[in-house]
């Protein structure tokens, strides 16, 4: 344990696991409210509060397994760096990451379709593979920005770990469903 | 010497009484070889018009259909409903859905039924059931103290899913749905978790030289092979007990159609009739996405290819069983729950449509010894497996059930202007009237289909078609407006009979 306090102390870690807690609860609690009308039109209502419960506990194992990850991460950055700079690091890698696995999601989510002048400019070109690597590169570059400010910036890497803290707030909120989800769990099982 | 117990023997031996509680409960009744056995074989969502029985251009069961030289076969037969916890629970009960009450996908049958069902009423028999189905699964789970070995599911399945049917198996229903929306894409293309759903997609798109389209796997995603299942179900009924009744319930030919190698491509050249248009019904439900004609034509010849896959195995099981030499004193039946639509723009089952694919549905009963096949052309109902049953057993048959012994075992004329139902009332709930639902009957040579209390179809003007299924068998020439007498007496009887079912929940 001490080569994890000699980096980062426990209230920084505890920071860090709040902050995995957060979007993916965001997500799933958003999904399963989503699917409520299909639940309850299918299954018992009570079934449809087992599954929200499990979708609960799903999701806090998924987040541990994202901590794990970003934990590595940070312990891999090097010691000289502020404790500030790297936690914004590891807070940014974060959300690009989790950015994207959202995006993939709302294009199924809202039916998006695929631009008709890019399907246009695709068919048109001699050349279709350069303009799909051409996007690929076009979207990694949106995707390092946040990466370039955290460079160039010391300010936004304060403000970064700044509202990191402020939604580690809500985190403890869902910690608390997470808890209820759990307790349902134990009862369904249990009778 | 003093023959028999005196006081103080007497008084020794009643110190005894308290261990008499921990002795094993009665023993399994003993071998009687005076009482048939009986096995039911169940193959989930098998359309009785893809067969030869009924037609079917291609041959999907070349190896059944030699079996059944030796059988009796049923040409008209219907389920009860067009999806499995509706067509199970009348098959399991003898009854309809409007009295049975096991509407919706997950629910059992009522608690009325919870001994009045095949394995409840054949009570001096060692009971033995298996199914791939979690529907199936729920129903019986009602049933489970009159069954004898009841087979959990999962052990004769594996994969991703499987571990959380061991992690909690007091709520294996709700964990692995719960699971499946967090990981597998639904069809929204969505799922409750964010990043390990990608891990999740790459270990799950697991291939195998002998399933190139995928290993099968039934509702929620758990992967099983049909022959595990049959191994099982062949070394079990070798050691069981007799008289034994078994009730297996495999998930071929049930979506997703992943057949095995062998039959892969067996029908790529084999023309089928041509598709049906959507139709004005057909088209108004849409809890079932439409479908192209390619989609279809893909989709139906996968199905007849997954067939040949449970026609291989139900005849290795049928050859097992007769190397056994159990067939000398068993009844085999061969059947299925529903039947499955590749037509009118639509597939599957999970639609509120009772046209023939989804409801005729194949029935071939092996009687031990029967030397000869006998084909019978009259409409039978899936209530009618249960007094047949009961009549082989020489139990007798009690007023509540709604079939009929079938033509074979009965001494009088086979009824051809008898009435025969089907109903989907899949959007009641438990205890609840059916406030909307979609029913058929079946009398003399026609066949109508009454869509109940739609909102979206309220602007059409008649909410029932008429066919002359015998003539007719693909339903396209609808006689409503041509036959009104018929149509409107067929309308009247069934809706009798379902406002007569639904009277007490009204109350």
């Amino acid at each position: 344990m001490k080569f994890l306090t000699n980096k980062y102390s426990p209230a920084e870690l505890l920071g860090l696991f709040l902050v995995s807690i957060f979007p993916q609860h965001t997500w799933t609690i958003y999904m399963v409210f989503r699917d409520m009308p299909w639940l309850v039109e299918n299954y018992y209502l009570t079934q449809a509060i087992g599954v929200m419960g499990y979708a609960l506990l799903f999701a806090l194992g998924e987040s541990l397994i994202l901590f794990l990850i970003l934990l590595i991460f940070a312990l891999l950055l090097p010691r000289q760096w502020e404790t500030a700079k790297r936690l914004s690091l590891v807070y940014i890698a974060a959300y690009i990451l989790i950015f994207w696995a959202m995006a993939s999601q709302f294009y199924a989510l809202f039916n998006s379709q695929i631009p008709g002048f890019y399907s246009a400019l695709l068919i048109g070109s001699s050349h279709p593979l350069w303009i799909l690597y051409g996007t690929s590169l076009f979207l990694i570059g949106i995707s390092l920005i946040p990466i370039l400010l955290w460079l160039r910036n010391q300010n936004f890497q304060t403000k970064t770990v700044n509202l990191m803290e402020r939604i580690s707030i809500l985190s403890w909120m869902y910690l608390l469903l997470d808890l209820a989800g759990i307790g349902t769990i134990i009862l369904r099982n249990i009778f | 010497m003093k023959k028999g117990l005196n006081r103080r023997d007497f008084l020794k031996l009643t110190s005894l009484l308290p261990f008499a509680y921990y002795a094993p409960p009665s023993t399994p009744p003993a071998d009687d070889h005076s009482l048939p056995n009986i096995l039911v074989f169940v193959f989930d969502a098998f359309s009785g018009r893809n067969t030869p029985f009924a037609g079917y251009p291609r041959n999907t069961l070349p190896l059944t259909e030699k079996l059944a030289e030796r059988a009796t076969v049923y040409h008209n037969h219907f389920a009860g409903s067009n999806f499995t916890t509706p067509g199970t629970g009348t098959l399991l009960t003898g009854t309809y859905p409007w009295t049975h009450r096991a509407f919706k996908p997950g629910n059992s049958v009522i608690k009325d039924f919870q001994n009045k069902n095949l394995f409840g009423l054949l009570d001096n028999y060692h009971r033995i059931s298996y199914t791939h189905n979690p529907l199936v699964s729920a129903i019986q789970e009602k049933f489970q103290d009159d069954i004898d070995l009841l087979k959990p599911r999962q052990e004769l399945a594996f994969g991703l899913n499987k571990g959380i049917l061991d992690l909690f198996p007091n709520d294996q229903e709700v964990a692995l749905l719960s699971w499946l929306r967090n990981f597998n894409i639904q069809d929204s293309g969505t799922t409750y978790s964010l990043i390990l759903r990608f891990l999740y997609q790459y270990l799950g798109q697991k291939q195998s030289e002998d399933f190139p389209r995928g290993i099968p796997y039934m509702e929620n995603n758990i992967n099983f092979y049909l022959e595990d299942a049959i191994d099982w179900t062949l070394s079990t009924l070798k050691e069981a007990p007799t008289p034994f009744l078994g009730y297996f319930h495999y998930y071929p030919p049930h979506d997703p159609y992943h057949t095995r190698a062998d039959f892969i491509d067996s029908f790529k050249d084999v023309p089928v009739p041509k598709l049906k248009k959507s139709d004005k019904f057909a088209r108004f439900f849409r809890d079932n996405r439409t479908k192209t004609t390619e989609e279809l034509e893909i989709l139906r010849r996968y199905y007849d290819e997954f067939i040949r896959y449970a026609d291989y195995e139900f005849s290795r099981l049928y050859n097992g069983l007769e190397q056994n030499g159990l067939l000398e004193n068993t009844w085999v039946i061969f059947t299925s729950d529903h039947g499955e639509l590749f037509e009118r723009a639509k597939t599957g089952h999970m639609i509120r449509l009772l046209y023939m694919p989804l409801v005729h549905i194949p029935l071939l009963v092996f009687a031990p010894g029967q030397q000869e096949r006998r084909d019978i052309f009259t409409a039978t109902s899936a209530t009618d497996i249960l007094p047949s049953i009961l009549h082989l057993t020489g139990k007798p048959i009690p007023e509540w059930i709604e079939g009929q012994m079938l033509p074979q075992f009965s001494s009088t004329a086979a009824d051809s202007n008898r009435s025969i139902f089907s109903l989907d009332g899949r959007g009641t709930k438990f205890g609840y009237p059916l406030e909307q639902y979609t029913g058929t009957i079946q009398k003399g040579n026609y066949k109508l289909n009454y869509y109940h209390n739609y909102e979206w179809i309220k602007g059409l003007n008649r909410h029932y078609e008429l066919f002359n299924y015998v003539e007719d068998p693909e339903e396209l020439d609808d006689l409503a407006s041509t036959h009104p007498d018929i149509a409107a007496d067929l309308l009247d009887e069934l809706r009798r009979k379902v406002d007569q079912a639904d009277a007490p929940y009204r109350a």
